[in-house]
């Protein structure tokens, strides 16, 4: 069974009394552990996709599946579930909560979910800002840490809670090319390592050249989809 | 739901002057809340009790003539007892009522005081001086001289009334007064007592004498205006009536005898009930202005962090948690400002409540010797008021907060992460 399913999937946006197509139906099937890219050029419908897979949005026509359930009928509610068990975020601009310490950040995400008692939930925090290399820096707030160590500490956030998918839009648009580099491998590394599927939407060659899957999206629908060894 | 807490907590110090500013504003209003209801207790407290002591007791016998002619000064309309057989024997008789801790019996009267070219108006009232030293505390305020002793031909004054008639204690004075036959008499008393009152009425127009003299003068053996009867507690002297009631449908052939609960049947008493109402809608409009200015903040705390909105949905926050972060924050904001205002509210009705607030300046040429109201107020400190404050404010603000803290919790995810 695929990890992710989405079959004819379609989103109509309505702008007063013209629609907007950005989705124009789908297909689409991702394996547990794959590291994809999603690429095209903007308004070609990077973003509503990642939305849907994400749990964000619904389709107007069609149907998502992950693992196998239909997620694409659920309530806002069920929405935020599937989203709070399942699924992982990375933002280009980070969106980091900046009262909160890079240790407290990526603690907010796993006290959501309420699986771990205090001890457990801290020796994960530390062991994962170790993983990510921001050990001795869990008591820095966002304003006290670098572009690269803000994403690292969002790559611990999508990750501290195991999800099935990590879903990171533009990663390293806000980053050096060194620094991007930097953090695209600790994502190669992840992926490896726990074997949590990936999926991007980017323009950066350097995350098209780690991926093992490339799709290209154009005016709403999937013009190609290619798979590297 | 506790992390959600403790960033409640963490983000009011994101802008520590917009946060400082939207607890000051709900501490001036809780503050103004406390002083308020404490003036007003005060008010209330300072006016019951002249109210029951010089005018309604706890239950005031009379009769039911008498309450339409009483501002007349009528005679004609008496307690005598039951059947005519006396007020003392009456008295014998309700005593025994459990409940009925004292009763004062009063002879009310208009009289004159005539001098070279004027004419002095006053109202004299024939007391046990025993009794009415127990209840109302007469005899403390004495300025000079002592309280009026039964048997004797003599009066005691308040200090304007002295003024006004240009006498000394020690002196004597010749009072007119129409008995209820209607005869024109005048009878001379010896002054040995003036009081000091700061109720104008008792101060410059009235004189105590004692009851047997009134009677005595007014030839009107074992009858008085009216009978106060005194219960250990105003606010429960309603439960007395009913026996009282049964000895009175019993006793009272004539029915002519009322029992008047003192706060009812009395206007202005059922005016401040009223005003005390209209108050509670004041103190809820005060906490709800201040209020806005905290919606207000809120409402750009939402606004500027929409994208961080969009984050926490996506991290998988239902929509009712957005909420109860918002007003959460809000809350916090209405517990810090509750606080401190209830402090500061509660030390400022303390101070006042020893120094008390002079109206003297205000009263100056109103006539209030038909009212019993004091020209000081001393405000009263409790601490329920304190509490009561405390929780309004918080329980207000909290409801506030829940208007900007839907618009949070109801953006949609996507929207809010789409915003820069």
């Amino acid at each position: 069974m695929a990890l992710l399913e989405l079959k004819k999937v379609k989103k109509i946006y309505r702008q007063g009394k013209i629609e907007v197509p950005a989705l124009r139906g789908i297909d689409l099937t991702v394996e547990q552990g794959e590291f994809t890219t999603i690429f095209g050029p903007s308004g070609s419908g990077k973003t509503t996709l990642l939305n849907m897979i994400g749990c964000l949005d619904t389709p107007s026509d069609g149907e998502v599946k992950l693992n196998g359930d239909e997620v694409s009928k659920l309530s806002p509610k069920q929405l935020a579930m599937v989203r709070r068990y399942n699924i992982g975020f990375i933002f280009q601009a980070y969106n980091l909560i900046p009262v909160l310490t890079a240790y407290e950040n990526v603690e907010f995400a796993i006290r959501l979910i309420h699986l771990s008692k205090d001890g457990e939930i801290r020796k994960k925090v530390l062991k994962m800002l170790e993983e990510v290399g921001l050990k001795g820096l869990e008591n820095r707030r966002p304003n006290e840490l670098s572009g690269g160590e803000k994403q690292r500490v969002a790559i611990a956030r999508a990750l501290i809670k195991e999800p099935k998918i990590v879903l990171a839009d533009e990663p390293t648009a806000n980053l050096d090319s060194e620094t991007g580099a930097e953090v695209i491998k600790i994502m190669v590394k992840m992926n490896q390592e726990l074997k949590t599927t990936f999926i991007f939407s980017t323009h950066d060659p350097l995350i098209m050249k780690y991926a093992k899957r490339l799709i290209n999206l154009k005016d709403g629908m999937i013009s190609a989809d290619e798979r590297r060894g | 739901m506790k992390f959600l807490w403790s960033l409640a907590k963490k983000n009011l110090s994101r802008s520590r002057i917009r946060t400082s500013v939207s607890v000051i504003a709900i501490a001036f209003a809780i503050i103004a809340v406390v002083f308020a209801r404490g003036l007003i207790s005060g008010v209330l407290v300072s006016f019951f009790q002249n109210h029951i002591y010089y005018k309604a007791g706890h239950i005031r016998i009379i009769d039911e003539e008498y309450k339409l002619k009483e501002r007349l000064m009528s005679l004609n309309y008496t307690v005598n007892g039951f059947n005519g057989e006396g007020y003392l024997e009456m008295i014998k008789k309700i005593k025994s009522v459990e409940g009925v801790e004292q009763i004062i019996p009063r002879l009310k009267f208009g009289a004159i005081v005539s001098l070279e070219d004027d004419l002095v108006g006053m109202v004299g009232w024939g007391i046990n001086p025993v009794e009415e030293s127990k209840f109302t505390g007469i005899d403390k305020k004495i300025v000079e001289g002592r309280m009026i002793q039964e048997g004797n031909k003599e009066v005691m004054m308040g200090a304007g009334l002295l003024d006004k008639i240009g006498r000394k204690v020690g002196e004597k004075v010749t009072i007119l007064y129409t008995t209820p036959f209607g005869s024109f008499k005048g009878s001379t008393f010896q002054i040995v007592g003036k009081y000091y009152s700061d109720l104008q009425m008792l101060n410059d127009m009235v004189f105590y004498l004692p009851i047997g003299e009134a009677q005595k003068i007014l030839e009107m053996p074992g009858e008085v205006t009216e009978l106060l009867l005194i219960t250990p507690d105003h606010y429960k002297a309603a439960s007395v009536l009913p026996v009282l009631n049964d000895i009175f449908s019993q006793e009272d052939k004539s029915g002519k005898y009322i029992l008047q609960l003192w706060n009812k049947d009395y206007d202005l008493i059922e005016l401040f009930d009223y005003a005390i109402k209209i108050y509670n809608f004041i103190y809820v409009f005060i906490i709800v202005l201040a209020c806005f200015v905290l919606v207000n903040t809120l409402i750009m705390i939402v606004n500027e962090r929409t994208r961080e909105i969009g984050m926490m949905s996506a991290l998988g926050l239902k929509s009712r948690e957005i909420l109860y972060l918002f007003t959460m924050e809000g809350a916090i904001i209405g517990i810090l400002g509750s606080a401190i205002g209830a402090v500061m509210g509660g030390v400022l009705t303390k101070v006042f409540s020893v120094v008390g607030i002079d109206y003297s300046a205000a009263f100056e040429g109103i006539k209030t010797e038909e009212y019993l109201l004091s020209p000081i107020y001393y405000t009263v400190f409790s601490l329920e008021n304190l509490i009561f404050c405390f929780t309004l404010g918080v329980v207000i603000v909290t409801i506030a907060c829940i208007i900007p803290a839907r618009k949070a919790a109801k953006l949609e995810p996507t929207e809010a992460l789409r915003q820069i």
